[in-house]
């Protein structure tokens, strides 16, 4: 993208889930612009090859957001390098369970609400602290949502439960925090090609499903999703707290995928 | 193992401090403080009396036929921010009992409101307006909780810079040592400490400070030159976010050729001497505080 936006230079950032697809994509971007970036993830082979990747002195850390002290010590780990932390993208996610609300089991509904929500949660509440304890205090936080917690996208209930809980809690957030100059923003992407989504994205009636419902015509790339979250990150949006942002060609005017589709 | 007494405290502590949201206010956080304050116990036996020590608001805390040629110069903890002799009594009348004295609560003026150096300035005035009314040095001790523990500090170092004669002793509970925070319990700790928390201590010290020097030694004594200071006592919990803020000053101290005794208390929470009467490890901390003032102001 043209560089419009400010340096961020100086800045450290860290990045759930960031050594595969929008997490990754994203790291790019804020490190090409000039942030330290850290990353975290749970599988170390993958976090080194992102890392190569990403270059400009980037770092990872292996933490599962679940666990509280894991993440704790990823948020210590970004902050180390500046003594601070400026911005963190809570991108850890999936969806776990997939089928109709009466079939889910209570494994696969709470794993993916673990993930999501519960990620979300342990990711903001340590990085919030340390944003708003530090002098001057401030940074930017942005959550990750979905289409799919905006409105029904048939059979991804906990998923998408999960991820309405997190536009939630980051309005929470952003509201607590926001006179210690710590912001707090979601974006809501619609369906993204990246390796995840290969399946879908390749074609079939889940593909056409989507697209007969998204105004621009076309599925989003990776970097579309970077570029919202390097707004929200940067200082361009810096009287911006609270919102959550479509990044989905405008799918949410219409209505939901039905993932039915995948089992005609 | 902590008795059931201190394991009530700290869950109606956790129930009911919100010192993690940052959007609160002084009025507010100064109203949260009173209510929890307001239900603790007094001991019989203790007059109060407000006075004015050189023009800044105080309270006397006399005990019922106590002597009157030593004193205690108390300086309630609150963050710099909230707090005042009405939130300590509880503290001070005990000290006053125990000592036998009667204890000077000071009601220094506070941030927003007041900036540094405003408490340090209220607390070195009112030192020397007891020096003034005939009270000899080595009868005198200078004490105080969190932020007073550290303005006690700073009082001696003032003092001290201003030629002014030391008092016999002093004491610091759980003191607040370093504006910026950086010591290592202050992350480490900071899920586990009901009281002091990161993002409310931060705000805090901003209030505090305000356009000044966080390292300034009147307002961080952890900073200081601290040759020359009389005999100090510093008591701190275990699980405390500012632990090494009394760990890093009782060694800069010791560095420097003070006598100076450290105390950590296994468990024990940000201080927790506040709950006397109530818990009985209180009880033995506050006794500890009042002997080590008595063997050096000679009572």
């Amino acid at each position: 993208m043209a560089s419009l936006m400010s340096s961020l230079e100086g800045k450290s950032a860290l990045v759930t889930g960031g050594g595969s697809g929008i997490g990754l994509g994203t790291a790019k971007l804020l490190a090409r612009d000039g942030a330290t970036v850290t990353i975290c993830g749970r599988t170390e082979d993958k976090l080194a090859k992102a890392v190569a990747e990403i270059g400009a002195g980037a770092r990872y850390v292996v933490a599962d957001v679940t666990i509280e002290d894991e993440i704790t010590a990823a948020v210590a780990a970004a902050a180390e390098p500046t003594g601070r932390l400026d911005i963190v993208f809570a991108n850890a996610g999936g969806s776990l369970h997939m089928g109709p609300v009466l079939d889910a089991e209570l494994e696969a509904f709470r794993a993916t609400v673990d993930v999501n929500l519960t990620g979300t949660f342990l990711t903001i509440k340590q990085a919030g602290r340390r944003m708003a304890a530090q002098s001057p205090s401030g940074g930017a936080i942005v959550g990750m949502s979905s289409g799919a917690g905006h409105f029904p996208h048939r059979y991804l209930p906990a998923y998408g439960a999960a991820k309405a809980g997190i536009e939630m809690l980051c309005k929470y957030a952003a509201e607590e925090w926001g006179s210690a100059g710590v912001r707090v923003n979601v974006v809501q992407p619609g369906i993204i090609a990246d390796e995840l989504m290969a399946p879908i994205t390749g074609g079939g009636k889940l593909l056409d499903d989507y697209l007969a419902n998204i105004p621009l015509d076309r599925v989003g790339e990776v970097d579309d999703v970077a570029a919202a979250v390097r707004f929200l990150a940067g200082p361009e949006s810096s009287w911006i707290t609270g919102a959550c942002v479509p990044v989905d060609g405008g799918h949410h005017l219409r209505r939901g995928a039905n993932y039915g589709k995948l089992f005609e | 193992m902590a008795s059931p007494e201190f394991g009530a405290i700290v869950q109606f502590l956790r129930d009911n401090l919100s010192l993690s949201d940052p959007s609160a206010t002084p009025e507010a956080l100064r109203e949260g403080m009173l209510g929890g304050t307001d239900m603790m116990p007094l001991p019989e036996g203790i007059e109060f009396e407000p006075t004015s020590a050189a023009g800044v608001p105080a309270l006397w805390v006399r005990p019922t036929d106590g002597r009157d040629d030593a004193a205690l110069l108390y300086l309630h903890g609150g963050g710099y921010v909230i707090g005042s002799p009405a939130t300590h009594r509880g503290i001070t009348s005990r000290l006053a009992l125990l000592l036998d004295c009667p204890v000077l609560s000071l009601d220094y003026r506070l941030a927003p409101e007041h900036p540094h150096p405003a408490a340090v300035e209220d607390s070195v005035a009112a030192y020397e307006w007891l020096l003034d009314r005939g009270i000899a040095p080595d009868r005198l001790a200078v004490a105080g909780d969190s932020a007073g523990g550290g303005l006690t500090f700073a009082t001696l170092l003032k003092l001290r810079d201003g030629g002014t004669a030391l008092p016999a002793c002093a004491v610091g509970i759980s003191p607040w040592t370093d504006m910026q925070g950086t010591g290592e319990s202050m992350q480490r700790l900071a899920d586990v400490d009901p009281m002091v928390t990161p993002v409310g201590l931060s705000r805090m010290a901003a209030w505090f400070i305000g356009e000044g020097d966080p390292r300034d030694p009147y307002a961080s004594p952890l900073y200081g030159d601290l040759q020359d200071l009389p005999p100090l006592l510093v008591h701190v919990g275990e699980v405390e976010t500012l632990l090494d803020d009394s760990v890093r000053f009782a060694d800069r101290a010791r560095a420097a050729g003070v006598d100076v005794t450290l105390e950590v208390f296994p468990e024990m929470i940000h201080v927790f001497h506040a709950f006397c009467g109530l818990v009985p490890e209180s009880d033995a901390a506050c006794d500890a505080v009042a002997a080590f003032m008595r063997k050096h102001m000679g009572l």
